[in-house]
């Protein structure tokens, strides 16, 4: 199992009590109306949030444990996380964006470089290099936020809504990109997401929060 | 309601009201003997303050930002509930009439202050009366200013961005050099810029904690005080240089930190 | 295709160590600010307690300042009662003369000039917040005296039968108005920036409503913004008259110094605590030095409770419009 989560997240009247886990290999989605706390699940996971109670852990580290006081921070849990508002920096070009995770774990910045360039080539992003996010559609700054987050090799991906704030043409676009790019990566991947039809074409399980 | 159009008489007033703003800039302007000018700058006493006033507001303007950011981001980011009392702490300075400032400076640093005095006795340190006095009144009165100016900025800016940031790997110190610096840079310039102008005016603090001794620590303010019943040309003129580099140069940084939004 | 993390990914629950030093940069640099500052008010206040435990409540309520001498016999007494009802006297002008400018500059900046007239008054308004205080001061002495005086004089002439206006001897220079309208214009840039801010949040949809039942703008003005800005007004001023209080250089030009207390504002005479430090502040001995400090401190609290007055009011206001 490359992630598996079992006991409480979210505060107060969102608290709820799941248990799961996520193999290598595998998108899970999950799903369920507006508001019943998807994304604190993806919070708590990369570590923004703390669980309530229960247990976090990877395939090689314990992430989360309340109980006995265990916790490693955000920036040293082994996933990456593409956000339902993107965040992309707005004050860096594509290439920076996307380089930036290989740079805060000590890559060169030539070899960071060409692993971005190379990430960027498979989500059809390449001719975009020194863009703007500002300068960007919808489509193509969800394009270069699934690259920024696929470059680091994580071994949990992490999709927020990744198809909700883009346009209909180019939300076909991805939804057949998505399953491809997921197709070739080896680890896990944890979809949230409230549409049925992008469940459909990518996920391989769905867990429902209702 | 603000787009409709504006009648000329309004304009006019708008532009009477901006005369009576500038009204003591302009009646400097006015009252410097401008034929003189050339040969009342370049006497030793316009010369010397001059070079005073720079040096050590811009030191003092420096040294405000080197550790008035990290303390703004501080204010900005930390959880103790001591939160607010620190920051009336910060903000005493502002609050504090000049005057009573400087005293306080000589109260702690002063030959027998409570911390001078071991300044004085283990290292034959001094601090009243000299250049570095001055630096540190205007230190003193300059840096909540900026950050003030810089912790609104923090404030304000997107927590998302550095969520995604350490998501990604980046440390906090990594966080806050490369999503957070770049984010505030506007308000850092424009704290910067606030910090300068203040260190550039001071003259209640540093005259009480360094005094106003020309050559050594009389700054342009402290010149013009003292010519104004002696010489009171020589104090326009000096006046004058005084608003042209604080008004001149505050100009130009606005220009540049409100093109950057 | 299983390839391995980026070999620097460590999976530990230890923060690296340069974090950990620039946490202890943070924490350090502004513990220590808050150390120094929080040093330097207490000696302050712990210097001047002897002072006002000799001379007691007196402090406060006498006038006379007097570093005594050794060969006159003379006790050194200190009271800055007169200094301190001076500094009120003339803050407090400074607000009332201010406070029409600052409601007519606020409201017609927020309401009726186009976004590129105001940005360019707004920048004029701010960058007289950053002249140094010692050009208003000079402007006072040298440019404006001669015309105050002359208007102090007329007031007199018409409205001397009034206390306030009455003078005991026929000289209107470096009175209480004269530094009052100095610090007027000194006081405006700040009251006006808080102000325009409180205005600009007024609700619109009220605005839009007085319109639509035929109010002028002027009328729709006074319904609305007016209320709703007035608890930013009195912040706004309250802020100046901090200001106000605390201002040295512009007051040691323009005012002259007397240990009297004096209502007559058109007067030569005046006080003004701040003044009072700066001018004694270079021959004092160590008594004296002490007194001054007690001086300061009880302007410093005075200070304090206007600008506390000041953030409550304005923050009430803010809260209220959420």
């Amino acid at each position: 199992m490359s992630i598996s989560l079992n006991g409480s997240v979210g505060r107060g009247e969102f608290e709820r009590t799941l248990k799961f886990s996520v193999a290598d290999g595998e998108v899970l989605a999950v799903t369920g109306p507006n508001g019943s706390g998807k994304s604190t699940i993806i919070h708590t996971i990369a570590g923004l949030v703390p669980l309530r109670s229960g247990h976090l852990e990877s395939d090689d580290a314990i992430w989360d444990v309340p109980d006995s006081q265990q916790w490693v921070a955000p920036e040293n849990r082994t996933c990456a996380v593409v956000f339902q508002d993107l965040r992309l920096f707005p004050h860096m070009n594509v290439i920076a964006n996307v380089s930036y995770g290989l740079r805060a774990h000590g890559v060169s910045k030539d070899e960071a470089h060409s692993r971005s360039t190379a990430v960027l080539a498979r989500v059809g992003m390449s001719s975009f290099e020194t863009r703007r996010p500002s300068e960007l559609s919808g489509g193509e700054r969800q394009r270069v936020a699934l690259a920024r987050a696929l470059v680091v090799e994580p071994r949990v991906l992490l999709l927020d809504e990744p198809l909700s704030a883009v346009d209909v043409v180019s939300r076909a676009a991805l939804r057949e990109l998505l399953p491809e790019v997921l197709g070739s990566f080896a680890g896990a991947t944890i979809l949230v997401t409230h549409d049925q039809d992008d469940l459909e074409a990518i996920a391989t399980r769905s867990l429902g929060l209702f | 309601m603000k787009s409709q159009r504006v009648s000329p008489a309004l304009k006019v007033v708008a532009f009477i009201a901006a005369i009576f703003v500038a009204l003591p800039l302009l009646s400097i302007f006015v009252r410097v003997p401008w034929s003189d000018l050339g040969e009342m700058l370049s006497q030793k006493s316009t010369r010397e303050a001059l070079l005073i006033s720079l040096q050590t507001s811009i030191i003092a303007a420096t040294i405000s930002c080197i550790f008035g950011v990290p303390l703004a981001w501080f204010l900005a980011r930390s959880s103790t509930k001591w939160l607010s009392v620190l920051r009336v702490i910060c903000i005493t300075p502002m609050v504090l009439p000049p005057v009573v400032g400087g005293i306080a400076l000589l109260t702690a640093f002063g030959r027998r202050g409570i911390l001078g005095q071991y300044l004085y006795d283990w290292f034959n340190v001094s601090l009243p009366f000299t250049r570095t006095a001055v630096v540190m009144a205007q230190v003193f009165v300059a840096m909540p200013f900026l950050v003030l100016a810089v912790e609104a900025a923090f404030r304000q800016s997107d927590r998302g961005l550095e969520e995604a940031a350490r998501t990604m790997g980046a440390s906090p110190s990594r966080v806050f050099f490369t999503i957070a610096l770049p984010a505030a840079r506007p308000a850092i310039i424009a704290g910067l810029a606030l910090a300068w102008a203040r260190s550039l005016g001071e003259f209640g603090a540093s005259i009480t904690f360094a005094g106003s001794f020309p050559g050594r620590t009389q700054t342009l303010p402290m010149a013009v005080y003292e010519l104004v019943s002696v010489d009171y040309r020589l104090s326009l003129v000096l006046s004058l240089v005084l608003v042209f580099i604080s008004v001149g140069v505050l100009a130009a940084m606005r220009d540049r930190w409100m093109a950057g939004r | 295709m299983q390839t391995t993390a980026p070999e620097r990914r460590q999976i530990t629950a230890v923060s690296r160590p340069s974090d950990k030093a620039f946490q202890g940069v943070v924490t350090t640099g502004a513990l220590s600010a808050f150390v120094v500052l929080a040093l330097i008010a207490g000696f302050l206040f712990l210097r001047s307690t002897e002072v006002l435990r000799t001379f007691g409540f007196d402090f406060i309520t006498r006038s006379k300042w007097d570093a005594g001498s050794v060969e006159d016999a003379r006790a050194p007494q200190f009271g800055v009662a007169a200094m301190l009802l001076g500094s009120i006297i003339v803050s407090t002008m400074a607000m009332i003369f201010a406070l029409p400018f600052v409601m007519g500059t606020s409201l017609f900046l927020e309401y009726y000039i186009s976004r590129r007239i105001r940005f360019v008054l707004v920048s004029i308004l701010d960058l007289m917040a950053a002249i140094p205080s010692i050009i208003y001061g000079l402007w006072g002495y040298l440019v404006l005296m001669p015309y105050a005086s002359h208007w102090a004089a007329s007031i007199n002439k018409y409205f001397g039968w009034i206390p306030i206006f009455a003078v005991e001897r026929e000289n209107f220079d470096a009175s209480p108005f004269v530094a009052s309208l100095v610090l007027c214009l000194m006081i405006l840039p700040i009251a006006s920036s808080v102000t325009r801010e409180v205005y600009s949040r007024a609700p619109q949809d009220q605005i839009t409503a007085a319109y639509a039942l035929g109010a002028s703008r002027w009328g729709a003005i006074r319904a609305v913004v007016l209320p709703f800005g007035l608890s930013g007004l009195v912040g706004g001023m309250l802020l100046g008259l901090g200001r106000a209080l605390g201002e040295t250089i512009a007051v040691l030009l323009t005012l002259n110094l007397v240990f009297a207390v004096k209502f007559q504002v058109l007067a030569s005479a005046g006080g003004n605590v701040a003044s009072l430090i700066a001018s004694r502040f270079g021959e004092a001995g160590p008594l004296e030095l002490k007194a001054l400090m007690a001086a300061g401190l009880v302007l410093f609290i005075l200070t304090l409770l206007v600008n506390f007055g000041a953030s409550i009011i304005v923050g009430r206001a803010s809260r209220s419009t959420k």
